[in-house]
């Protein structure tokens, strides 16, 4: 029996995994071309999460019209903090730690007016009830919203892996990312890549709350977890590597699951901690990357 | 540059600008005497893990506060609530506690949340400030001093009937401890440990999880390989409502016994069907099926918030009114106060009949809920 919940907690730990996934692509995202530490990034998770139960839950909309309406408008609010915030910031030769003090305001401000307008009661979107009830299989249990997450998460990777090689913008993105001087001496706009990055980032990012939405719920506090788990899977990843990004991602959610068999589970986190300092002592690149280093000078 | 025409209307209007400023404090004074207040301290986690404590309290005093307002206050006077943002959090609500007694110069504060109560309760002790606890259960406050007061029973009565509840209701012989990583989960989980075993029962596990949490699918998956005769759970509203949730989702069958207060509709409202048959120690408080008062407040509580009340929204209600009694009895000072409540038997309370033993902790006793079609329905 014991080796069956060692299966269930690695199945459990894909699942987990493939979430993580997502967001430390969302988070890669923006960060490899953009050098901007992007800390109202788990601010924006939080809005997709809340605007999708405000779209099904408080104005009615069926899911196919409000997941799709959620995700756009919190890529429009990430647009939206890197045009107000960041970038007037950025013109007035602002540098690393003066955004990334601006990026923590910027959280705490989106957080504080979510406060006003759903207030802090936890919220939770309503799904069909086939999504509801786990699939049996002996005694084993797989949930059809760790089935989505697992499709959903195959599709993010696949969709930027094929954006960033194939199209004009994601080749732009990759130049202003390895070099942005010469990026901009062959004629890339890097207003025009960062809008990009910003959307597509918190499009990715809402992705991911909106599969948290519905399969546990909603709290005005989840952003700061989802955000820490980015960043530690894009750092193991090795930071500028989308791949590596969803690698780690995977990676940490396994670990995360395999790692408390044995002990009790509120030491999920302190694993993932412990990958992160493990990687930053023995392989700074991470899986495939740079190190992080190059992004502070 | 000035001249020397300019520089005779100086004084003129440097004596005029005095007299305005002399006026306008004096009518500041004036404002200040007529508007004579007594002051109501509150350290509640507005924002933080378990923000619809701040929600629970929020409401409950408003309504308290409506109530008093209809009756003509006290003498005249209105109490004013002064709110510190604790966010559950013992150093921040420290810090908030130290401001209400040195800069509001406040009476008595009302919180909730063990680990915030054991912190609180040492400094409102040391500075002879009331402190009424409306929510937290650990053990541990009965200890802390008689200014401590608190309007929910703590553990170690509550998990006397809950335990054999356990083993004589549910007939359980063994359980799986789920609880919340802070005083309050472990003081309750450690009450519900011994006095299990002492009925013959054994904890064969327990999972713990944080403040807040949402995602509970790793440790009820251990709790589902482990296979106990029940799951007793301790934490919040929002963390059981998550977790029923994600028990459902994941086809498990074993019972939950709940620890008192948790079960809210809230938890109802998060976990939906996944609640049935969650079986409850709980407070008399019930805005449903219990007294005319109860039910005329649960009534009164979803026409003005959208929601039903809770135990602590009840409780907040009660420490409001208790204290303005105490202030129409001409209780002034923090000791008068004291004695007070000390003094009061079956004080007319939204939860019931409301006395304090003589450690300051209420009598009163908590009864077994099930949830039943989507209803808190008493066991007899």
């Amino acid at each position: 029996m014991a080796y069956w919940l060692l299966v269930q907690l690695a199945l459990n730990g894909i699942a987990t995994g493939c979430l993580y996934a997502i967001l430390a692509i969302s988070f890669a995202v923006i960060f490899a071309p953009t050098k901007t530490f992007h800390f109202a990034h788990g601010s924006v998770y939080v809005y997709g999460g809340y605007f999708l139960y405000q779209f099904a839950m408080e104005w009615g909309w069926p899911l196919p019209a409000a997941v799709p309406a959620a995700v756009l408008a919190a890529a429009c609010l990430g647009v939206l903090v890197d045009r107000a915030v960041y970038t007037p910031l950025r013109k007035h030769g602002a540098g690393v730690m003066e955004i990334l003090l601006s990026a923590f305001g910027t959280f705490i401000v989106l957080q504080n007016v979510l406060l006003l307008i759903w207030k802090s009661d936890p919220r939770t979107v309503r799904v069909p009830e086939g999504l509801k009830n786990g699939i049996p299989f002996g005694p084993l249990t797989l949930t059809p919203m760790d089935l989505i997450t697992v499709v959903v998460a195959g599709v993010v990777v696949a969709g930027v892996a094929v954006f960033m090689r194939r199209t004009r913008l994601g080749k732009a993105m990759r130049a202003l990312e390895n070099d942005p001087e010469v990026a901009v001496m062959v004629g890339i706009s890097t207003e025009r890549v960062r809008m990009a990055a910003f959307f597509l980032g918190s499009a990715l990012v809402a992705v991911a709350a909106v599969l948290t939405a519905l399969d546990k719920g909603l709290e005005p506090t989840i952003g700061v977890n989802a955000l820490l788990v980015a960043v530690v899977a894009m750092i193991v990843g090795g930071v500028g590597s989308f791949s590596g990004a969803a690698l780690a991602g995977l990676f940490l959610g396994i670990v995360e699951n395999l790692g408390i068999w044995q002990i009790p589970s509120e030491w999920k986190s302190t694993i993932t901690f412990s990958v992160l300092a493990i990687f930053i002592l023995f392989r700074p690149t991470g899986f495939f990357g740079h190190r992080v280093a190059r992004y502070s000078e | 540059m000035m001249t020397r025409e300019a520089f005779k209307w100086i004084r003129p209007i440097r004596a005029a600008m005095c007299g305005l400023v002399a006026l306008a404090l004096a009518g500041m004074v004036g404002v200040a005497w007529a508007q004579e207040e007594f002051k109501y301290g509150a350290v509640s986690p507005v924002t933080g893990p378990i923000p619809q404590f701040g929600e629970y309290f929020i409401r409950g005093s408003q309504l308290a506060l409506e109530d008093l307002e209809k009756t003509g206050w006290i003498g005249g006077k209105k109490i004013r609530i002064v709110l510190e943002d604790g966010k559950n959090d013992p150093k921040v609500s420290l810090a908030a506690m130290n401001k209400l007694i040195s800069v509001d110069r406040v009476p008595i504060v009302e919180t909730v949340g063990s680990s915030v109560v054991l912190a609180l309760g040492p400094v409102a002790q040391q500075n002879g400030v009331i402190l009424t606890n409306t929510a937290a259960q650990n053990p541990n406050i009965r200890k802390i001093g008689n200014f401590i007061f608190s309007l929910v029973p703590l553990a170690d009565r509550v998990m006397q009937s809950t335990a054999v509840h356990a083993v004589e209701g549910m007939k359980a012989k063994t359980a799986v401890m789920l609880y919340v990583n802070n005083e309050y989960g472990r003081g309750v989980a450690e009450t519900f440990k011994k006095i299990f075993e002492e009925h013959s029962g054994k904890i064969i596990g327990h999972e713990i999880h944080a403040q807040g949490e949402t995602d509970f699918t790793t440790p009820l998956t251990k709790i589902k390989f482990a296979n106990p005769a029940i799951v007793f759970f301790v934490g919040h509203d929002n963390e059981l409502g998550y977790a029923l949730k994600k028990a459902k989702q994941i086809g498990m069958k074993i019972p939950w016994l709940v620890a008192p207060g948790v079960f809210t509709p809230l938890s109802l409202s998060i976990a939906g069907d996944a609640a049935e048959g969650v079986q409850a120690a709980d407070y008399n408080f019930d805005p449903v099926a219990g007294t005319e008062r109860m039910k005329a407040f649960g009534k009164r509580h979803q026409e003005k918030f959208g929601v039903l009340p809770t135990f602590a929204t009840a409780h907040s209600y009660n420490s409001v009114t208790l204290y303005a009694a105490a202030l129409k009895a001409g209780a002034r000072k923090p000791a008068e106060i004291r004695d007070y409540f000390l003094s009061v038997k079956n004080f007319d309370g939204m939860a019931g009949p409301l006395t304090f033993d003589k450690e300051g902790i209420t009598t009163e006793q908590p009864v077994m809920r099930v949830i039943r079609g989507g209803k808190f329905v008493t066991l007899k």
